[in-house]
């Protein structure tokens, strides 16, 4: 019987302002998917930026072939070499599971990587100082040794992306808040002409003693649908922009640069989990907002 | 049944609607209030189911307090005492039946009791023949009628009448106040404010006069002035 009251209730509140409802359902969409992206993009970038952080800017990969005394006289160069300051030694077994790590969404690398390619061991330094030209010199010299296969160093590229990308980020950031304060005074409005719309009803609900919760809940209620529909638009957003960023990381082409440019399942669900929750808190605070200015007990 | 002891309200900072009220009202008693508009007829009514409260002065309903009734309460006084306007407040888009049976359904009373009392309180004010019209199809009296059926479905203690028979013919208030007559012989406390002087003279109850907010008379089997 409540059940059914509540329901029937919201569910007329909603038709009653169609065009309000659609407007705040748009927003909170957008808005949730601005900052659901923001929060992805965050995680790709970080993901990608990984190995470079802790300090470590240059990485020598060791050759297949390589020699336990070619490597011993590496370590030494390493140890003995006054521009460098931390360093260390990756060896195969970590390389692998750090690369399915990276990897974890693609699967193409994955199979690969458990088929038994082979993921290079590597000798991992941060220069003294940030010096470009000291860090150049130290990669040709690493370079020139043998038994090194390549030496990669944090380069323009990387920094470029993580630059722009933290850029747009912040940007991302700055409109999908704003646009959720827009969702939240909208919503705050559907719930007001639909109290309005009612007035007579909740008028003569006061008088014959209908308890404020009785009167709230229907209202409540069709703030959260609507912040909860919002949320499932953007969910839809965010599960195209997350294909795109694995399709974009198998991509050939891209790959040097968008390599691990993913958001893991784990964290993927998590930003899910987390526009889900905003939206309904969205909802329910734009109609509790509502109902605290404008129903007089 | 209900108490005055000293009550003043003032609005907005400067009216004074009410001024040092005391009246005390017993179970089953039908009292009118008189007194030109703006006299504090509607303040004494709107307080006693705390729509306002008092500024000065207590107020005891059913033996309670209420000025230290908690908000989560005031529903539940509120059951206790059913209302009457002179402009009906029924709700436009809900047929007779349905009027009636929303005040039973938001406090959640259970169906098989909103269709026994709801058929049976449409009876007794006379409208069982059109539960399914809407306010608009009837007369001003019919609509008073469903007003009255609403006010009373829930069986409160306290019936409280604010110009029930202000827009409506000498001959159509005349069955209104038999009806609230007959629901005051049921041992309902009925609170009436009026303007009519046939009537209030005609029922020969107790009248309370105020006047500016003041309590001028009150006395048993009154007339209008």
């Amino acid at each position: 019987m409540k059940i059914d009251y509540v329901l029937r209730e919201t569910i007329t509140n909603l038709r009653r302002n169609i065009t309000l409802t659609i407007a705040a359902i748009v927003t909170v969409g957008v808005s949730l998917a601005l900052f659901g992206s923001t929060l992805l993009v965050g995680q790709g970038v970080d993901n990608v930026s990984d190995r470079w952080s802790d300090g470590i800017e240059v990485i020598a990969f060791l050759k297949s072939d390589i020699t336990t005394e070619q490597r011993e006289a590496i370590e030494e160069f390493i140890a003995e070499s006054p521009e460098v300051g931390e360093w260390e030694y990756v060896d195969l077994e970590e390389s692998k599971a750090e690369a399915l790590r990276l990897f974890e969404r693609n699967e193409a690398m994955k199979a690969k990587i458990e088929g038994g390619t082979r993921v290079p061991d590597s000798f991992r330094l941060s220069p003294e100082s940030k010096d470009v030209n000291l860090m150049r010199s130290l990669g040709e010299q690493l370079t020139a040794l043998p038994g090194v296969h390549i030496v990669t160093d944090e380069s323009e590229s990387v920094k470029t992306i993580t630059a722009v990308s933290a850029f747009a980020q912040l940007a991302m950031l700055i409109v999908g808040i704003g646009l959720l304060v827009a969702a939240l005074l909208l919503i705050l409005n559907a719930i007001r002409m639909a109290m309005f719309a009612r007035r007579r009803e909740i008028e003569v609900m006061k008088l014959v003693g209908a308890t404020n919760w009785f009167i709230r809940v229907p209202f409540m209620l069709e703030g959260v649908v609507q912040g909860l529909v919002g949320a499932i638009f953007a969910l839809g957003a965010l599960t195209a922009l997350d294909r795109a960023m694995a399709n974009a990381a198998e991509n050939r082409d891209y790959q040097t640069i968008m390599e691990g440019f993913v958001a893991s399942a784990t964290e993927f669900r998590v930003t899910a989990l987390v526009v889900v929750l905003l939206g309904i808190t969205i909802g329910a605070a734009g109609s509790a907002w509502a109902l605290s200015r404008f129903l007089r007990v | 049944m209900i108490t005055f002891e000293n009550v003043s309200k003032i609005y907005k900072g400067h009216v004074e609607a009410l001024h040092g009220a005391t009246a005390t009202i017993e179970k089953g008693e039908f009292v009118f209030l008189v007194g030109p508009s703006g006299s504090g007829k509607s303040t004494m009514l709107r307080l006693i189911n705390r729509e306002e409260t008092a500024d000065r002065g207590r107020i005891f309903v059913a033996g309670k307090d209420i000025a230290r009734l908690s908000t989560w309460r005031v529903p539940y006084l509120r059951r206790n005492i059913g209302c009457i306007f002179q402009d009906y407040k029924l709700l436009t888009n809900k047929t007779v039946y349905e009027n009636v049976a929303f005040a039973l359904e938001v406090i959640g009373r259970p169906r098989h009791v909103v269709k026994a009392q709801v058929p049976a309180i449409l009876e007794l004010v006379g409208l069982d023949s059109k539960t399914r019209n809407l306010p608009e199809e009837l007369s001003g009296g019919e609509q008073q009628r469903v007003s009255i059926a609403r006010a009373f479905v829930n069986r409160p203690l306290i019936l409280l009448a604010d110009e029930p028979t202000g827009n409506l013919d000498p001959a159509t208030s005349v069955g209104i106040m038999r009806l609230l007559d007959r629901i005051n012989r049921t041992g309902t406390t009925v609170v009436m404010a009026t303007h009519d002087r046939s009537i209030v003279d005609t029922m020969q109850r107790r009248v309370i006069e105020l006047d500016e907010g003041t309590i001028i008379r009150d006395q048993a089997r009154g007339v209008y002035s």
